[in-house]
């Protein structure tokens, strides 16, 4: 069964499960991927793709990491930083952390697109993007397993490798908050590929990063830690003990100091106000006022800071249409025209786009039937015919 | 479209199959397999300053028991020993000690195991006040001898064969405290007249010293998750390269998944 007119650029497809998905699923990682009535990862239901449609939001991705980038540069070099409501002892390791331009490994767009018009960046997850094992693997071993004579948008695995093979650093540590299975698998997939990189690895919990009286941040086995890839929000690490003493360290950090610009949703009404009208772009403000002054009869309410839909909230002429579940992790907010999504079969449908070494490289959907993505929205695989 | 090769991209053995089989056998069969312990070690200072740390919590807490002119059984004074409550004396033995197949309890060596002391305060004999007095006119003594003048002129100055961590005043001030809340129970000599015309300096000594723990734990955040390590593992803070725990305070409940 087709949930949209063959002919339309995006569809929901039904598939028959193979019995096998669970084993397959969990041998390449995937360890949360709910239950037959609770899914988190959905098999019976996959988006397809045209072609065109697939390079449509490949295209539309790198083109917003161009914007993005100019952004970073915009706000350092016009002193924007007013704009984004980033304290100031932050500023100036971003500051410095752009200037120097430290490695970044991913991150990854949410597009909104029904298919017709041009999509339209809702957010950027830039510095701690997750459902990254479901989007690099689980969707591709499903394709060769369902439908291995079809295409899919994603080089995310290879491209995490190179991106990984030009580091000099022969050892990289990993960490995030370790009692969460979902972010400890994030952090071993991201091993996983840098040891396919030759790269040796270290996992570890966050609070088991030590600080040396040599001013070197250390594992547990005191060696001094030269790479760190934390998947863990810098604006924690902001209101951490151990921040005061990252200086010199900065640039060991993976995603980097600058990220902060990105995964700070202040950044959307910035981008519109640099780029007006830009058809990638949704307008955007600081205030509900400025907003709506341009004719906006719909728009969505955001923290600046937040995750998993949390303290999200729809609006439709100022009545609530949906809010999110979860608690905003800032009391600052931002406030955005609503854009049309594709729906098929009560769900709503967000498509995530993968950035690697400034490239695109992947695609993967997520689809609620609440028009906020969530962290239950279940994680859809796709294909291109 | 299609950039990736056709090799599996999960490796048997490799990092990721690990980790997960580390999560299935966890949620299935309880194991924690893989998760390792975290250690916590200590700069010098922080070793240092939890030490002088646990001595200063330990002392504020029997202030009040102290002047009231009790003591707390198996209490140890540098100097006289043990105080064993039943017999209200100081020993050199801790109360219950073994040597040899012997136990030693309210100072005899007994053949089988005292029974756990069923006194856990009480006043010290006129002996034992004595005893104390004795000793503190010779800690005084010796603290003027080793800092060339009277401590009260000099409040912070301390001499260091204590073993307390805050120095030899706050031992002095304590005798004093026990002295003080027994006048009753014997006659006072010129070791305690002295000691009450010091004890105010010796006061001020130890708050300094206070102040000095709580700046460094201000400044030092992390180390107040060491000295919470320690008085949950029961280990003494020490000496070594790293303090952890600096980061990873802020991740409540929340998971970035899906974010």
């Amino acid at each position: 069964m087709n949930f949209y007119s063959k002919s339309s650029p995006i569809r929901l497809a039904t598939s028959p499960v193979l019995s096998n998905w669970v084993q397959r699923v969990e041998e390449s990682g995937l360890v949360w991927h709910g239950n037959s009535t609770d899914a988190y990862w959905n098999e019976n239901e996959h988006i397809v793709f045209t072609l065109e449609a697939a390079e449509t939001l490949e295209a539309a991705a790198n083109e917003l990491h161009a914007l993005c980038l100019d952004a970073c540069e915009q706000i350092i070099r016009r002193d924007l930083w007013h704009k984004l409501s980033i304290p100031e002892d932050l500023q100036s390791m971003i500051y410095t952390s752009w200037g120097c331009q430290d490695f970044s490994l991913y991150g990854r767009f949410d597009l909104a697109w029904d298919g017709t018009g041009t999509p339209k960046l809702l957010e950027y997850n830039a510095d701690t993007p997750t459902s990254l094992l479901e989007a690099a693997v689980i969707q591709w071993d499903w394709l060769k397993d369902c439908y291995p004579q079809s295409d899919q948008l994603n080089s995310l695995h290879e491209a995490l490798i190179e991106r990984w093979a030009t580091l000099p650093d022969p050892l990289i540590h990993l960490a995030c908050a370790w009692d969460l299975p979902e972010d400890r698998q994030t952090i071993a997939y991201l091993a996983e590929t840098a040891e396919q990189a030759g790269k040796q690895v270290q996992l570890m919990d966050m609070s088991e990063i030590g600080f040396s009286p040599h001013g070197r941040f250390t594992d547990t086995q005191e060696r001094e830690i030269d790479r760190l890839f934390k998947l863990y929000p810098w604006e924690w690490l902001g209101q951490e003990p151990f921040f005061a003493a990252i200086g010199q360290e900065r640039s060991r950090f993976i995603e980097p100091a600058w990220k902060m610009l990105l995964s700070n949703k202040a950044i959307l009404p910035l981008l519109w106000e640099l780029n007006p009208g830009h058809p990638l772009l949704l307008p955007a403000a600081r205030t509900r006022e400025e907003l709506l002054s341009n004719g906006t009869t719909q728009w969505v309410e955001k923290p600046i800071f937040g995750r998993e839909g949390g303290g999200i909230t729809l609006y439709d002429r100022h009545s609530i249409v949906a809010k999110g579940l979860g608690e905003a992790e800032s009391t600052d907010v931002i406030y955005q025209q609503r854009a049309p999504m594709f729906q098929a079969n009560a769900k709503h449908f967000v498509w995530g786009l993968w950035i690697v070494d400034d490239n695109c490289c992947a695609l993967s959907a997520r689809g609620d039937s609440s028009p906020i993505t969530g962290n239950m929205s279940r994680f859809h695989p796709h294909r291109i015919e | 479209m299609k950039k990736h090769g056709d090799h599996t991209r999960m490796r048997k053995g490799g990092i990721l199959h690990w980790s997960t089989l580390c999560l299935l056998a966890s949620s299935s069969v309880g194991l924690i397999s893989c998760d390792s312990e975290p250690t916590y070690t200590a700069t010098a200072e922080d070793a240092k300053m939890a030490k002088l740390q646990q001595s200063l919590d330990a002392f504020e807490s029997r202030k009040s028991q102290l002047m009231n002119g009790l003591v707390e059984h198996n209490f140890e004074l540098e100097g006289l020993g043990f105080y064993h409550a039943e017999a209200q004396d100081f020993f050199p033995y801790r109360y219950g000690q073994e040597k040899d197949g012997k136990w030693f309890a309210n100072g005899e060596w007994l053949d089988t195991e005292p029974a756990r002391c069923a006194v856990s305060v009480s006043h010290p004999s006129a002996d034992a006040l004595r005893k104390i007095e004795q000793l503190l006119e010779r800690e005084q003594a010796l603290a003027t001898e080793s800092n060339g003048q009277n401590t009260e002129s000099n409040p912070t100055a301390t001499h260091h064969h204590h073993n307390h961590g805050m120095g030899g005043m706050g031992t002095m001030l304590m005798m004093y405290w026990m002295l003080s809340g027994n006048r009753s129970g014997y006659t006072p000599g010129a070791g305690f007249r002295n000691a009450q015309a010091n004890q105010q300096g010796w006061q001020q000594n130890v708050n300094q010293q206070r102040q000095m723990v709580n700046a460094h734990a201000a400044a030092n955040p992390a180390y107040n998750r060491l000295v919470q390590q320690s008085k949950a593992s029961g280990a003494p803070v020490t000496q070594g390269s790293s303090v952890r725990g600096g980061f990873g305070t802020s991740q409540s409940n929340r998971s970035t998944w899906g974010s």
